[in-house]
C-alpha cells in the first residue's frame, strides 16, 4: 500500500470525568521515521495512541494518521494503522492460526503463510500455533497480536508498548522489523518504558507527562538541553523527580547513609 | 485462610463470571455468591419449598401405600435432577473460567480443593436450598403416615444419597468442561448433555408424573433394584432392594474418591507445532467462521441454541401449524446468543476495521444457517407427519423474519465504544419483553394470514416480513456506522 503521510496530533484535549487526561498535546511521526513516546504510568500514552484508531476520541484537536482522520473514518484508519494495543483483548476460544486467518480475512489481506511461519518462529510462538488464544501467556497473546501486525504490513505503525513481554532475541527481531519499515517510509510511534531501547531506536523521543509533551528531539538534543548523562536523567528531570533520582544513584554506587 | 472463607470468594468469582457469560441462559440462582450463606440459599429453599408444599398436600390428600410410594419417589427424582443440574453448572463455570488456577496457587491439596468447592456451591451457590426439597416432605410423611414411617425414612435416605451423590458427580463432569473447549467431540457430548437437561428441566411436569405412574404399576419391582430409589422400595422387595443398597453405596464410594481427586484435565492434541496454512476468507466469511469456531468450544451457549430446536421436531407431530409457527419463532430468538458468543473478545472488534452492518450480516449468516437445516428437517419430516410441503416454507420464513428482528434490536443495544458485549447484555426482564414482542410480531403476522388467506399467503406474507425486517436492519446499522 503505498504511503500518504505521517502520524500527526494537533492540539488533542481529552477528558475523563472532568478530569483532564491529554492537554494540548502535539506530536508528529514524519514518513520514515521512528518516534518513542515516554512518559510515567497514567500520563496519557495509551489514551493517545487509541486515538489513532478511532477508540477514542478526542475532544479537540485532529488526528490524522496517513492522510485519514480516525474520527471521521475509523474504518479507514484501522485499515491503514497496524494498533497493538497495551492489553491484548482477544478472542480466547480461538486457536492461533485461527486467529490469524480470522485477522487476514477481516482486513482483507492476502497471508502469505511463510511469511506467517517464519515470523512466528522469530517471535517464540511457532509451537503455540495449534493452542487456544486463552492458553497463551500474557506475553504470547502480544506476541500473537504483534505477528498479525507484521503480516498484513500496514502503512502506518503506532505500538503500545510493544517491547512488554518480549525476551530479549524477540526484541531484536521486532527493532530490526521497526527499522525496515521505517526505511521502507513507515511512520513508527511507539511507547515503551524501556528507555535504553528507545534511544537505540527512536529517531525521536517524546515524553509525555500529566497529559503534555514536556520534552521533544532526538536522544542527543535532550540530553544535551537538559545537562544529563542519558535518557533515564532527561526523563526524571522533565518528570520533575531529578532530585530522588540523584538521590538513589548514590546509593546505587554504593554511597548511602555514612551512618551504616 | 479458612475453607469457609475460600469457598465464598470462590461462589462470589463464579457468579460474577457466570452472570457476565450466560446472562442469556438464566442459569444462575438468583442470590449465587452472595455474602452469606443464608442470604445465598433463601430464594431457593423458598422455591424449592414450593415444591415440598405440593408433596404434603399430596401426602395429605392419599392415604394409600401406593401413593405414598409414588410421592418419595419423585422426590428422589427431582432432587437427583436439580441437584445435579445446578451444581453441574457451578462447577463448568468454575473450571472453564479458569478460577481452579488461583487455587493451585494455594497450599491445598485435590481433596482439600474438593472440599472448598463443595463448600461454595453449598453455602455460596445455593446449594444447601435443595435440600429442602426432601427434608419436609420426608420427615411430613414419616410423621403424618406413622404406619408407613420405614418407607418414609427409607425415601429420605435415597434422597440424602443421591444428593450426596450428584454432587460429587457434579463437581466431577463440571471438571471436564475445559476439554469441551479443546476438543469438538468433547464440546458436541457436553452440549447434548446440557440439551438433555433443559429439556428435562421444560418436560418436568411430564417426568413427575411418569415417576408418579412407575410408582403405581408393575415396574415396581424393577425399580426396587435400581441404585437410590430402589430403596424407597426396601420393605416390598427386601433382595432387588439389597442389590440396590449394595449399587447405591458402591457408586457413592466410587463418586466420592472420584470427586476427592478432582482437578482441570486438560486435552493435548498430540503435540501438533505451528500455523496451518487455513484457507482464506472475505471479511463477512472471516467473522462466521470465527463465530462458528467460538460456538464449538463452549456447550452451554451450543446448548442455548439446539434447545429451542427441539420443539419444532416435537411440535411437527401434532396436529397445530400455529404451534409449528410458534416454534419457528422460537427458534429464531436464538439469534441474540450469537452476539453474546464473541464474550470479552467483543473488545477487540472494535479495534478492527467493521462496521455495525458487518456484524449484522455476519450475525444474520451464523443464525440462518443452522435455521435453514432446521427448515429442512422440517421439510424432510412433514410428510410422515401429515403436513404438506408449505409448511416448512413458512417455518422457514417466520424463524428468518424472528432472527432478523432479534438481532435488530439487540444490535441496537449494542454500546458505540469498546465494550464486552455480555457485560453491556440487556436485563433478562427486558430481553423477554423483546422476545415476546418479537415474536408476537414474527409468528402473529403471517399467523393471521394463515387464518384468513391460506397457507401460500401466509408463507408469502412470512418471506415479505423477514425481508423487510433484514432490509431495516441493514439501513440501521448502515446509519450506525464503524463499530
Amino acid at each position: 500500500m503505498e504511503v500518504l503521510d505521517g502520524i500527526r496530533y494537533s492540539s488533542i484535549v481529552k477528558e475523563y470525568g472532568g478530569v483532564r487526561v491529554l492537554e494540548g498535546v502535539s506530536l508528529e511521526v514524519k514518513p520514515g521515521s521512528i518516534v518513542a513516546l515516554l512518559g510515567p504510568n497514567g500520563s496519557g500514552k495509551s489514551t493517545l495512541l487509541k486515538m489513532s484508531v478511532g477508540l477514542v476520541a478526542p475532544d479537540s484537536g485532529t488526528v490524522s494518521m496517513c492522510g485519514v482522520n480516525p474520527v471521521d473514518d475509523p474504518v479507514e484508519a484501522r485499515r491503514r494503522v497496524g494498533y497493538l494495543p497495551e492489553e491484548p483483548v482477544l478472542f480466547e476460544s480461538l486457536r492461533a492460526d485461527e486467529y490469524v486467518r480470522f485477522i487476514a480475512g477481516v482486513y482483507g489481506v492476502q497471508l502469505d503463510w511463510g511469511t506467517v511461519g517464519e515470523w512466528a518462529r522469530r517471535l517464540g510462538l511457532w509451537e503455540h500455533g495449534s493452542k487456544l488464544v486463552g492458553e497463551l501467556s500474557h506475553g504470547n497473546k502480544r506476541k500473537l497480536m504483534l505477528l498479525t501486525v507484521i503480516v498484513r504490513n500496514p502503512p502506518c505503525l503506532v505500538l503500545d508498548e510493544v517491547f512488554s513481554g518480549l525476551d530479549p532475541l524477540s526484541a531484536v527481531r521486532v527493532k530490526a522489523w521497526m527499522r525496515e519499515a521505517a526505511a521502507l517510509g513507515r511512520p513508527v510511534l511507539f511507547s515503551t518504558h524501556i528507555l535504553p531501547i528507545a534511544e537505540a531506536i527512536a529517531d525521536r523521543i517524546a515524553i509525555i507527562y500529566k497529559g503534555r509533551v514536556v520534552a521533544q528531539g532526538t536522544a542527543h538534543e535532550l540530553e544535551e538541553l537538559y545537562g544529563a548523562e542519558g535518557l533515564e536523567e532527561v526523563f526524571l528531570s522533565v518528570t520533575g523527580h531529578e532530585a530522588e533520582y540523584r538521590e538513589l544513584l548514590h546509593v546505587l554506587r554504593g554511597g548511602g547513609d555514612e551512618d551504616t | 485462610m479458612k475453607t469457609r472463607e475460600i469457598a465464598r470468594v470462590v461462589a462470589g468469582e463464579a457468579a460474577y463470571r457466570a452472570k457476565r457469560r450466560s446472562v442469556k441462559l438464566g442459569m444462575v440462582p438468583r442470590q449465587a455468591g452472595a455474602q452469606s450463606a443464608l442470604s445465598a440459599n433463601l430464594f431457593l429453599t423458598l422455591f424449592y419449598l414450593l415444591f415440598s408444599g405440593m408433596m404434603l398436600v399430596a401426602i395429605a390428600a392419599s392415604p394409600t401405600l401406593e401413593s405414598l410410594i409414588a410421592i418419595m419417589l419423585t422426590t428422589v427424582a427431582v432432587v437427583a435432577f436439580f441437584n445435579l443440574f445446578n451444581v453441574t453448572f457451578f462447577a463448568a463455570v468454575f473450571f472453564s473460567e479458569n478460577l481452579y488456577e488461583p487455587l493451585r496457587l494455594l497450599p491445598l491439596d485435590a481433596s482439600q480443593t474438593a472440599r472448598i468447592l463443595e463448600a461454595a456451591y453449598l453455602l455460596y451457590w445455593g446449594g444447601l436450598s435443595v435440600t429442602a426439597l426432601f427434608l419436609p416432605p420426608t420427615l411430613a410423611a414419616a410423621l403424618y403416615r406413622p404406619q408407613y414411617a420405614a418407607y418414609s425414612l427409607l425415601s429420605l435416605a435415597a434422597s440424602a444419597a443421591v444428593y450426596y451423590t450428584t454432587l460429587e458427580a457434579g463437581l466431577v463432569l463440571g471438571s471436564y468442561s475445559r476439554l469441551a473447549k479443546s476438543n469438538a467431540v468433547f464440546s458436541v457430548i457436553s452440549a447434548a448433555g446440557w440439551v438433555t437437561l433443559m429439556v428435562a428441566y421444560a418436560f418436568m411436569p411430564q417426568l413427575l408424573i411418569s415417576a408418579v405412574e412407575a410408582g403405581n404399576t408393575a415396574v415396581q419391582p424393577l425399580l426396587a433394584a435400581l441404585p437410590f430409589v430402589g430403596l424407597v422400595l426396601a420393605p416390598l422387595y427386601p433382595l432387588p432392594a439389597l442389590a440396590s443398597a449394595i449399587l447405591t453405596l458402591s457408586l457413592m464410594w466410587l463418586i466420592h474418591v472420584k470427586a476427592g481427586q478432582v482437578k482441570a484435565p486438560s486435552y493435548h492434541r498430540g503435540g501438533r507445532a505451528g500455523f496451518r496454512p487455513l484457507k482464506p476468507l472475505n471479511r463477512i466469511a472471516a467473522l462466521v467462521v470465527k463465530d462458528y469456531e467460538l460456538m464449538l468450544r463452549e456447550p452451554r451457549r451450543m446448548a442455548a441454541i439446539f434447545y429451542l430446536y427441539i420443539f419444532p421436531l416435537i411440535f411437527l407431530f401434532t396436529p397445530s401449524p400455529a404451534l409449528m409457527i410458534l416454534s419457528a419463532a422460537a427458534a429464531g430468538t436464538t439469534a441474540p446468543v450469537w452476539i453474546y458468543i464473541e464474550g470479552e473478545g467483543a473488545r477487540h472488534l472494535y479495534e478492527l476495521p467493521l462496521t455495525f452492518t458487518d456484524i449484522y450480516a455476519a450475525k444474520l449468516a451464523d443464525t440462518l444457517i443452522p435455521l435453514a437445516l432446521l427448515s429442512t428437517l422440517v421439510a424432510l419430516a412433514a410428510p410422515l407427519a401429515g403436513y404438506e410441503p408449505w409448511l416448512s416454507l413458512l417455518f422457514a420464513a417466520v424463524a428468518a423474519g424472528e432472527a432478523g428482528l432479534m438481532l435488530l434490536i439487540f444490535l441496537a443495544e449494542i454500546p458505540s465504544t469498546p465494550s464486552a458485549w455480555t457485560e453491556a447484555a440487556t436485563g433478562r426482564a427486558r430481553s423477554m419483553v423483546y422476545m415476546l414482542l418479537s415474536m408476537a410480531l414474527a409468528a402473529g403476522v403471517p399467523g393471521v394470514g394463515l387464518s384468513y388467506a391460506g397457507p401460500a399467503a401466509a408463507t408469502l406474507i412470512g418471506a415479505v416480513f423477514a425481508a423487510a425486517v433484514a432490509a431495516a436492519g441493514y439501513a440501521y446499522t448502515g446509519r450506525r456506522g464503524a463499530l
